[in-house]
């Protein structure tokens, strides 16, 4: 049977990211209830650790001073026979700030394939505005499928140990430099599809520049759109988390 | 529409993993696509072409000194290959997505002058030392 | 395994995105072995990079 564990450093952020988490918790039993035995293995040093653990998802204690080290370790747990008995078949590296539809995740890639989406919606700051994108580059956006064999390459660590950044770019290329991917599939999909909920306390201008860089369409409400296609509950937390009144149903 | 635009101030640019941003003063990628004739008859007997093989590379303005020699001096001589990276505004808190120029490359210009009275700076022209050339990597 | 080490940030200049005085772990490569020629970082420890103790797999995973 394939299995899937998304990777997920955290850190800080709690309010935000356990609402993540029970989300991914919910993406997870949709594809256990598909065929896919899905979990996910959270990397942190707070208390992301016990939402995540109270969740049934592994964890890893690592402090936030390297990012990829976090993926690293996430990954390693996952595929890596030395610590995880009965190692996934394949690895999503997730945010923590991040939904996504499970039936992205139905279709698996094989051999030395890795999946990429190149759509995906972004919300701003304060939670009334989401814009849908276009990352006009390779590997499109940092939640990838990667399948066991192309981490095993490089030794279930793909990333620079030292970076703080850019650690979907690192684990790109040290795989491409290893020989590990043998083909990149850029799979069309939905943008809402893919989310990424802003925060004011973390970047400065994000939305902004995002929206100055890349390919972007008309703006919607979030809690219109995403309806249809994330648990009411999920978005009334949402909502509630960026102080926006729930309307009922 | 609205354009951004902004001042030139925390531009981060590493040379072998150094970080060597405040030593420079003036840094850039270089890029051109040669252009190749394809010009058929036409009714209106203009020039058609299609671009050709792309030349790309880093050019910056370096204030020279020791620490900095230490660092150019045996790329150059010794023909070394290196990593460049050149991140605009890369010196402060970045938005994500994010853009990074990086290559691997020779340094194959190192001109060093003195004009009196003035710092002491030099020249420096790197060019692509692999067939991946210099890529707009972005980091989300 | 690549060999990795633990590096410190030695000298004038930040590295890799490392300020002065901050430790690193990086695997050796030749563009490492330059900066610790040039004293930009020097070598601390060489290491293996892995998974902290401390930590859990999901639960029931193994019991499926």
């Amino acid at each position: 049977m394939p299995s899937l564990w998304f990777v997920m450093p955290a850190y800080g952020r709690l309010s935000l990211t356990a609402i993540c988490l029970r989300q991914l918790r919910r993406t997870c039993d949709s594809l256990s209830e598909n065929g896919i035995h899905a979990s996910a293995v959270v990397i942190a040093d707070d208390a992301n650790l016990d939402v995540a653990n109270g969740l049934g998802f592994a964890t890893v204690p690592r402090d936030n001073q390297f990012l990829s080290r976090k993926f690293n370790d996430g990954i390693q747990l996952a595929l890596d026979r030395t610590y995880n008995p009965r190692p996934a078949t394949h690895v999503v590296p997730i945010g923590s700030d991040d939904w996504v539809d499970y039936r992205l995740f139905l279709d698996l890639p094989t051999d030395r394939t890795m999946v990429g989406f190149q759509h995906m919606s972004f919300v701003r700051e304060d939670g009334h505005n989401l814009t849908v994108h276009q990352l006009r580059y390779e590997g499109g956006c940092g939640i990838r499928i990667y399948p066991r064999n192309i981490m095993a390459t490089v030794g279930f660590r793909p990333a620079d140990e030292d970076r703080k950044r850019g650690c979907d770019t690192s684990i790109l290329t040290n795989l491409k430099v290893a020989g590990a991917i043998r083909r990149i599939e850029h799979r069309p999909t939905d943008p809402l599809s893919i989310v990424d909920w802003k925060s004011p306390d973390v970047q400065v201008t994000t939305y902004a520049e995002v929206a100055a860089r890349h390919v972007s369409r008309e703006t919607f409400d979030p809690f219109d759109v995403l309806a249809d296609r994330f648990p009411g509950e999920a978005l009334n937390e949402m909502q509630a988390h960026y102080g926006r009144v729930a309307v009922a149903a | 529409m609205a354009y951004t635009k902004s001042a030139a101030h925390y531009d981060q640019i590493l040379i072998d993993g150094v970080d060597v941003s405040n030593a420079f003063n003036e840094f850039g990628r270089t890029g051109e696509n040669e252009t190749l004739d394809a010009t058929g008859f036409s009714a209106t007997g203009n020039a058609e072409t299609v671009p050709g093989t792309t030349t790309a590379g880093f050019t910056g303005t370096v204030l020279y000194g020791p620490e900095i020699e230490a660092i150019l001096w045996p790329l150059f001589e010794d023909k070394t290959i290196c990593e460049v990276a050149w991140q605009p505004d890369g010196l402060v808190t970045l938005a994500t997505p994010f853009q990074t120029h990086v290559g691997n490359c020779y340094l194959n210009q190192l001109d060093v002058t003195d004009t009196k009275g003035g710092v002491r700076n030099a020249t420096v022209r790197f060019d692509p030392a692999d067939a991946t050339g210099i890529n707009m990597v972005t980091s989300t | 395994m690549t060999q990795h080490g633990r590096f410190e940030v030695v000298g004038s200049f930040r590295f890799r995105g490392h300020e002065i005085g901050e430790q690193f772990e990086a695997k050796v490569t030749p563009q490492i072995e330059r900066a610790v020629a040039r004293r930009n970082i020097v070598c601390l420890e060489l290491i293996t990079p892995r998974v902290p103790d401390g930590f859990r797999l999901p639960r029931g995973w193994l019991d499926e």
